[in-house]
């Protein structure tokens, strides 16, 4: 018997939604069968079965599961046995996504399962407890009172007050006596007939990924302290290069104007520390990897993935602009390998093929900055005392207050214009670590 | 019943008092000719003459000296202070004498007498004029702190404050003035020591002070909209305290909040839940919040002094929160 639990596919998954089972309910399945496809906050991905046996379905299709919980077993035939209460109580293994199923020697160690605490299940426990929740249930006075008049023990009602507090509600559900009307705490503010969304407004449900950015956005945006700085770029010798490289170098056909800003963002990362961090829990974390991600739309639907390319600092420029292509291809067709979505440290977003001057854009957290790009254009510049036509494009760095500050901003900032604008440092040789 | 303003009703108790017994007298800066910085004893000086009607200088400390002395030899005496602020220049007259006569005299000489005085803010009458004191007088053994907030508890409470063989601290917030309400005509008295509720409900208790009475009353009303069903305690009597009416009510709503508009640090609110906790701890479902105004001096920018004062909304999103739901944005 094996059981099939909701992997974790990222960092930041929480919990996952079966999109399809490719298997029927009861059907034999073989290890390496694609069992179902899995929608996570960023991605779907394809499970494979472990194990060979009949395939006992527990999470219906379309229905969201925390990481870990069980979503069905593989086992003898008729392996129904286990119920959905288990799924819950289960410690969570994780199911490998199929790539990296692929690559065995890259799995971590198991953990081990942690051992159950013996001594503490031995004890009998009923009857030397006290039947107030004094020892440890979080109630309220009254909930303590009503429970201990009504016979009713608080260590098996969950709370619905803040925090998880047990309140008077709770005991009185507890006790079966319903309730005349829900606790004020539950009832719903009554809204006014402003909306009709029936008449006006089409509800639209939100895939995961789309509640995933709504919720990380807010975050961001509410909790980061953000400021921005912008310059513009003479990339006159920048556009000049790519052309060259283009040409002439075998592998730089596809080398983008992101790929080199990517370098360059590496190389300005590697000068200015204090940018590749993060402000967790009242303490900066310096990064030791530099590892870039690229903000670019999926392949079908609207929404926004952030691949990432890994220690772009150690790789030079067409070996990373192949690189960022594979691993955007993977995540636009929602076939994410192992780590291409988490691990960041530092982000691009790039508008400037749909022609915007500048913009300003979101951090991605823990991050700290992330730069927008905008269009390259034509536009008069004055080069020694003349006025000439030139290319120019708009950087924008968004920054996270917390980690840096303005100076730092505009000097991360202007290196990388500077490096940008002297393109000859972004094909130079990486040094051998 | 006739509708009456505010100070009409408190002008009507003084005259009534008055013609009643000779022994009351009225002293308070500007209050005779000027007829009263708030327009309360507008006419009383030419009804009752400069003998009962006495225009003192501007001096509080004196006018409350005078006001103790001539009560411990049988006078009545009710002082207005222009506003509440200037008592504290009188602050030692109030609590070293007029506090503590009655207990250091055993009992043989006691101070009857009234000190009416507009408090509160929100008037941009900045930092120094805009306390709400019932915290500092409520703490003080001897003395009776009343804060009426309608038209009708205006009159009677006056006048039982009048009645009383104690020193009063009446205090009147300077919004109340205009408020309109139903008010009896003739005598009639509304006891010390008795709390009002003033709308009846079920999710919570709401017990507030002095003008944030009125506001928890518009409050409730909009916590109904949001299916809350609030109980709003007016609490009148500062000291001594109505704890019967305050825990029959949270004993029936298991939740409480308490709003004043002074500063909440040591303030009214915790001294109630501090004593309802002591009485009623098990029949709490919720913790006991207090609302109150913003612990800095009153700013003078209306914007500011607004932010500063609990307004209906803050009590509505209070509110939401002691009953465990989140109320949106706003000062805590």
């Amino acid at each position: 018997m094996s059981d099939v639990n909701m992997p974790k596919l990222s960092d930041t998954m929480e919990e996952g939604t079966v999109l399809e089972w490719k298997k029927q309910d009861g059907a034999q399945v073989k290890r390496g069968d694609v069992l179902a496809e899995i929608e996570s906050d960023k991605a779907s991905f394809e499970i494979e079965a472990e194990a060979d046996g009949a395939l006992h379905i527990v999470v219906e299709q379309g229905q969201a599961v925390p990481v870990g919980q069980q979503i069905a077993t593989i086992g003898e035939a008729a392996a129904g046995v286990k119920g959905k209460d288990k799924a819950t109580e289960k410690p969570a293994r994780q199911a490998k996504p199929k790539a990296e199923a692929e690559e065995p020697e890259q799995e971590e160690p198991e953990q081990p399962a942690e051992p159950e605490p013996q001594e503490e299940r031995q004890q009998p426990a009923p009857a030397a407890r006290r039947d107030d929740g004094a020892d440890g249930e979080k109630a309220s006075p009254l909930a303590r009172r009503l429970a201990r008049e009504r016979g009713v023990d608080l260590a098996s009602i969950k709370g619905s007050g803040p925090g998880g507090r047990i309140v008077k509600e709770d005991v009185l559900a507890a006790a079966g006596k319903g309730r005349e009307r829900p606790a004020a705490s539950e009832r719903p503010a009554a809204r006014p007939a402003a909306r009709r969304p029936e008449q006006d407004v089409e509800v639209e449900e939100p895939t995961r990924m789309q509640a995933t950015i709504a919720r990380r956005m807010t975050q961001s945006k509410t909790t980061v302290p953000h400021f921005y700085v912008t310059v513009e770029c003479q990339v006159d010798e920048a556009v000049k290069m790519r052309q060259q490289l283009k040409e002439t170098v075998p592998g730089a056909e596809k080398v983008t104007m992101t790929d080199m800003l990517m370098r360059a963002c590496a190389l300005a990362l590697q000068r200015f520390p204090e940018v590749n961090a993060s402000w967790v829990d009242g303490h900066f974390e310096r990064k030791r990897r530099i590892s870039i991600g690229l903000a670019v739309p999926p392949e079908k639907g609207l929404g926004l993935l952030v691949p990432v390319v890994h220690d772009v600092d150690k790789k030079d420029l067409v070996a990373l602009s192949i690189e960022a292509r594979q691993v955007i291809e993977r995540a636009r067709a929602g076939r994410p390998s192992q780590g291409d979505l988490e691990g960041g440290t530092f982000s691009i977003s790039n508008l400037g093929m749909y022609g915007v001057d500048e913009f300003n854009a979101i951090i991605n957290p823990p991050e700290a900055g992330i730069l927008a790009v905008g269009a390259i254009k034509d536009a008069p510049v004055v080069v020694d005392g003349q006025l000439k036509v030139g290319k120019v494009m708009r950087l924008t760095l968004s920054v996270d207050h917390r980690v840096y500050y303005g100076v730092t901003g505009a000097q991360f900032l202007g290196e990388v214009k500077r490096l940008i604008e002297n393109p000859v440092s972004l094909v130079m040789p990486v040094p051998e670590a | 019943m006739p509708e009456k303003l505010f100070r009409a009703a408190l002008r009507e108790a003084l005259d009534e008092e008055m013609e009643r017994d000779g022994a009351i007298y009225l002293i308070g800066e500007d209050i005779g000719k000027f007829g009263g910085a708030y327009r309360v004893t507008d006419g009383l000086l030419d009804k009752y003459g400069e003998m009962r009607v006495v225009d003192a200088p501007i001096a509080e400390e004196v006018i409350v000296g005078c006001a103790i002395g001539s009560a411990m030899t049988g006078l009545r005496p009710v002082v207005e202070l222009m506003t509440i602020n200037f008592s504290l220049i009188a602050f030692d007259q109030i609590v070293q004498n007029a506090a503590k006569i009655r207990y250091m005299f055993g009992g043989e000489v006691g101070v009857p007498m009234v000190i009416r005085m507009p408090g509160g803010a929100g008037h941009q009458l900045s930092s120094q004029h805009s306390h709400s004191f019932e915290a500092l007088y409520g703490m003080i053994p001897g003395l009776i702190v009343l804060a009426p907030t309608t038209p009708e508890d205006a009159k009677g409470m006056l006048k039982t404050a009048i009645r009383d063989d104690n020193p009063v601290m009446f205090l009147e917030s300077m919004s109340l003035y205009n408020l309109r309400g139903e008010v009896p005509d003739g005598d009639y008295t509304v006891p010390i020591g008795k709390a009002a509720v003033r709308r009846e409900g079920s999710d919570l208790t709401i017990v507030a002070v002095s003008r944030q009475a009125v506001l928890a009353t518009v409050a409730a009303e909009k916590l109904e909209e949001e299916d809350v069903d609030a109980e709003v305690i007016d609490l009148r009597s500062i000291r001594p305290l109505d704890w019967k009416t305050i825990t029959d009510s949270v004993r029936k709503t298991n939740r409480l909040l308490v709003v004043e508009e002074g500063w909440p640090t040591y303030g009214v609110g915790a001294e109630i839940a501090a004593g309802v906790q002591e009485r009623c701890f098990d029949d709490l479902d919720a913790p006991i919040l207090r609302l109150g105004g913003a612990e800095v001096p009153m700013p003078y920018n209306q914007h500011l002094e607004k932010a500063a004062i609990p307004s209906a909304d803050d009590i509505v999103r209070i509110a939401l929160k002691t009953i465990g739901r989140n109320g949106s944005g706003g000062r805590n």
